[in-house]
């Protein structure tokens, strides 16, 4: 996916430029020697170094945006130019010190944990619901040492799966720092630009918890095999499973299941399942009791068609759109809306997708022309709206999936001033309002100036980001909320804006 | 003597009860010795598992004499599986507690036993079943090591491979985990990878003792790889004749320090040429991936990474020798964001490069054919649907697999086959079925596939016995 659309962006830089410029340490300001600079010539890398004054230099006969990686800092796209008067040639990058957790995961017996997936997770907002997310990954090695990497600086909660000591001991589960089943607020672990946190350990305990068992019942006529049973949960993002085994006689055991929410899965296969493999589901609360004469139904799975229609909000023919729907593993289903707007999905196998709705592209001699500007404003699955969750498959689907697009923009322009009234130059500008589709993008240009498309009208925050992780941190917005008076969108036409910043955001 | 009624009714309905249930006793004990293989001693601290029916454990460590003991079992088959930091973990093996007679252990089909393990059983005098095993576990080997760019600055997420050497199987099946040396005799395995940290710092264990080779590659970290960069053998080589192989014995850490080699070479490029009247976008969302595969090569250390072009490719960095190049051509107009993206062109040919720059190397691609075929099945057999999977051997282009399902009539259709070697693997329900035979027109393909493209338009058959299909209905 990420490949194809940087193949997109390099296509269309224009040709024979030479790019010049200096990587800087963001922290201390000091030149960055042996960094890699690498940009795309017509189809291969172009890879250069900085020598150690930091400088570089790059000609290719089309140059991209740049890509500057040092091992131990973040990586960096050299596009963004934070202070007036450099966004020419030639350019200043920074490089921002990579923060590292380390520690060691024990079992209770003070036995190395090898093989534990360990995390480092903070709360990012996915389509507009909290969720925790991992930053950084690593596994344990036989020591049960871990080693967290490349992390930006900010808080984290450290998470271990139980790795070998689950396999040896089943009560041995997923634990937070320092030894709790659920993130604690207390609990996070600070790092700054360049820091190591070490020390970091866990030592895993053993949970009891309940037992959830029942029987699976086979379709008619299906003799009874050895099927897989587990139970998912999703605890805020984060998946955690427990494995269960099944008996000749059809029943089945899983044991040391601790309390939550989760989904309780047979499957003839592998999950997710293909068409013609048998497949039962169904939520279950686990509470400090155990979970018995539970009855899993196994069914054969069916690949299903979903059809649709795409309309204008004004009425008018819809353009031809792009409908892709992404599952949580596999390639996904795509389709294209025709003429009159109608579509098919096809083949869709139960699980969770999410949507994509773009214009369709055309491509004109080679190129591809520029398309309609419409955006989806809504999609419906029946009664329920689901443009922004996705929606889930689980036999026949609810009805067609009725998409609305609109071409309708209400443009906001301006100009970002410092505090000295001096114009910021490729800052990054974010809006927000609440509701789906309050949301707009701008970069400043070499003037300060930006333009927005927003979809609605609304009361609005503005936040000037540091970086695009900021967007997604829920930390960051809180405490910059008040940064920019709120702005009033109106339909129709709005007057210019003059943003001035208090600060620029420390990178 | 006398002796009253009642005290011979007592030995009676004793002996009876042991005659009447024998040779079921009421009562085992397991115990062991945890030892070091090579020497013989004790090891404390082993924790020890034993589980009847692998979902109610028993747990115990060895005490300071290596010693474990489990009394009070209720007599059954157990599973027994010992683990110590620092020592290879034996795989669990089987031990039966319902008989009095004396085996090797694992005797039960445990797929790796324990080495060297035995099992005295006897019965004690109150018919308790008694079951001394000795558990012998081997010290593993570990290799550590800095991967550092030619400049000297730590390489983050390098692949760091440790290679083995080993006589070639037979027969042989292509894995992209093993790779042939060109005596024809032996052949490199991958027995471990892993990568190195944002320190260059890398840690390799659980490796059993013998001759390893270690070798560091290219960094998945984007951009942080020139082109005259080359895949690097401990200590400083670049292949693996003139590798220097570590002789690890159980329990030695080693160090192997890697600093990767650069090597200029020549610049291949060309147009790449489509074929005419097809009809396909002409844009950027058709684009083709080109790659140079190294002929008799243990590691493609001849190139950098393989190129995308449009109209044309440029390669650079190549060095001198015999290659085979591939190109495959991708649409991505029905699914520009995804995974969809439908290999269309194709073209596989030998080059040789020599120590000059080969420009106009233009590639004419031709268009990736399908391959139909039928299922049929053994009298007897209920057909079911059945999923055909093509694995690409040795073109690293050919991700994502060809896939097909069969359809009520056993025809099902392998759509645009990229050029390549492929093996056929047959499934149903997520379960591998046996075919009792995959063959390509004439040609029996179930053992060593075919390669693509094909010269003919021979269907693809698979013919399968029902006994072996995984008790589908």
């Amino acid at each position: 996916m990420k490949h194809c659309l940087l193949l997109l962006i390099f296509r269309v830089m224009a040709a024979g430029q030479t790019v010049e410029g200096d990587v800087v340490n963001a922290v201390t300001g000091a030149p960055v020697a042996g960094a890699y600079v690498s940009t795309t010539n017509g189809s291969e890398p172009l890879v250069v170094r900085t020598d150690v004054s930091g400088h570089f230099r790059l000609t290719a006969s089309a140059v991209a945006p740049v890509q500057v990686v040092h091992a131990g800092f973040l990586g960096n796209y050299g596009t963004r130019v934070y202070k007036p008067g450099q966004a020419s040639s030639p350019l200043r990058i920074e490089l921002t010190p990579a923060a590292a957790i380390s520690g060691k995961i024990e079992d209770e017996d003070g036995l190395p944990v090898e093989r534990a997936q360990v995390q480092a997770v903070r709360y990012r907002v996915v389509n507009g619901e909290r969720k925790l997310q991992p930053a950084a990954w690593a596994e344990s090695d036989d020591l049960g040492r871990y080693r967290l990497k490349g992390l930006p600086a900010g808080r984290y909660w450290v998470r271990t799966g139980s790795g070998d000591a689950g396999n040896w001991d089943r009560r041995y589960v997923a634990e937070y720092f320092p030894g709790t089943l659920k993130p604690d607020a207390t609990s996070q672990v600070e790092v700054e630009s360049g820091q190591e946190h070490a020390g970091v350990d866990i030592r895993l305990t053993k949970h009891e918890g309940v037992t959830v068992s029942g029987r699976i019942e086979m379709p008619a006529g299906v003799a009874v095999s050895s099927r897989m049973v587990h139970l998912q949960s999703d605890s805020a993002g984060l998946p955690e499973w427990f494995y269960g085994s099944q008996q000749s006689d059809g029943s089945f055991i899983i044991r040391h299941v601790t309390p939550g929410d989760y989904t309780l899965r047979a499957a003839s296969g592998n999950y997710p399942p293909q068409a013609g493999e048998l497949l039962a589901e169904q939520k279950l609360q686990v509470g400090e009791a155990d979970e018995g004469s539970i009855v899993l139904t196994l069914h054969e799975v069916q690949a299903v068609d979903l059809g649709g229609t795409v309309v204008m909000d004004d009425g008018s023919n819809p353009p031809r759109m792009y409908i892709g729907l992404r599952g949580m593993m596999g390639p996904g289903v795509s389709t294209h809306s025709g003429e009159d707007g109608s579509f098919v999905l096809k083949g869709l196998l139960p699980g969770h997708y999410d949507m994509q709705i773009i214009p369709d592209r055309k491509i004109v001699n080679g190129t591809i022309a520029a398309g309609s500007s419409a955006h989806p404003v809504s999609a419906r699955l029946g009664e329920k709206e689901v443009l922004q969750t996705g929606f889930d498959v689980d036999g026949p689907p609810a009805g067609p999936l009725r998409i609305t697009v609109s071409s309708h923009f209400i443009e906001i322009s301006g100009k970002l001033l410092d505090a000295s009234g001096t114009p910021v130059a490729g800052a990054q500008l974010a809006l927000t309002s609440d509701g789906p589709n309050g949301q707009g993008w701008a970069t400043t240009d070499a003037d300060g100036g930006f333009r927005f498309l927003l979809q609605r009208a609304g009361d609005y925050h503005v936040y000037l980001l540091a970086d695009q992780n900021d967007w997604s941190d829920p930390d960051y917005l809180e405490k910059h909320v008040d940064d920019f008076p709120l702005l009033r969108v109106v339909d129709g036409t709005n007057p210019p804006v003059t943003l001035r910043s208090p600060a620029l955001p420390v990178n | 003597m006398r002796y009253s009624n009642s005290y011979f009714a007592f030995l009676l309905l004793s002996l009876s009860s042991i005659y009447a249930q024998a040779p079921a006793a009421t009562r085992a004990i397991l115990e062991g010795d945890v030892v070091n293989a090579a020497t013989g001693a004790p090891i404390a601290g082993a924790r020890v598992k034993i589980d009847p029916t692998q979902t109610d454990p028993l747990y115990g460590r060895s005490d300071a004499g290596g010693h474990f003991l489990f009394s009070s079992l209720p007599p059954a088959h157990y599973f027994l599986s010992v683990d110590a930091p620092g020592f290879l973990r034996p795989a669990s093996t089987s031990v039966d507690l319902t008989l009095p007679r004396s085996s090797t252990a694992g005797t039960a089909g445990a797929s790796c036993l324990l080495p060297n393990g035995t099992v005295a059983r006897s019965a004690d005098a109150d018919g308790t079943l008694h079951a001394r095993i000795s558990v012998p576990l081997a010290a593993y080997a570990v290799i550590t090591g800095t991967v550092t760019d030619p400049d000297g600055i730590p390489m983050e997420d390098s692949a760091v491979e440790i290679l083995g050497k080993r006589p070639v199987q037979t027969p042989r099946r292509p894995s992209p985990a093993s790779r042939p040396l060109p005596d024809g005799k032996n052949e490199i395995v991958t027995v471990a990878m892993v990568r190195t940290n944002d320190k260059g710092e890398f840690r390799a264990a659980r490796l059993e003792p013998g001759t390893l080779y270690v070798v560091a590659n290219k960094t998945t970290s984007r951009g942080a790889w020139e082109s005259s960069f080359r895949a690097t053998y401990y200590p400083h080589a670049m292949n693996f004749a003139s590798a220097k192989p570590l002789e690890l014995t159980a329990g030695q850490q080693v160090r192997a320090d890697i600093q990767i080699s650069r090597q200029s070479g020549v610049r291949v490029a060309g147009r790449l040429v489509k074929p005419e009247g097809e009809e396909y976008p002409s844009g950027p969302l058709l684009y083709t991936s080109v790659i140079l595969v190294p002929q008799q090569s243990y590691i493609q250390n001849g190139n950098g990474p393989f190129v995308t072009g449009w109209d044309d490719y440029e390669l650079n960095d190549v060095l001198p020798g015999k290659y085979t190049l591939m190109a495959v051509t991708r649409d991505a107009s029905a699914d520009p964001y995804g995974g969809n993206q439908k290999p269309v062109f194709g073209l596989t040919r030998p080059i040789e490069v020599g120590d000059r720059d080969m420009s106009g190397v233009d590639l004419v691609l031709q268009p990736l054919r399908d391959l139909a075929g039928a299922v049929t099945f053994r009298e007897g057999c209920t057909p079911f649907a059945v999923r055909i999977s093509l694995q690409s051997i040795g073109n690293p282009l050919a991700w994502g697999q060809t896939e097909a399902v069969s359809g009520a009539d056993g025809r099902f259709v392998l759509h645009s086959l990229v050029m390549g070697k492929f093996t056929v693997s047959v499934s149903s329900s997520g379960r591998r079925v046996r075919a009792a035979s995959i063959r390509l027109g004439d040609r029996d393909v179930e053992k060593d596939g075919f390669e693509a493209p094909l010269s003919g338009d021979d269907p693809l058959r698979i013919d399968i016995a029902c006994d072996n299909s995984g008790g589908q209905r």
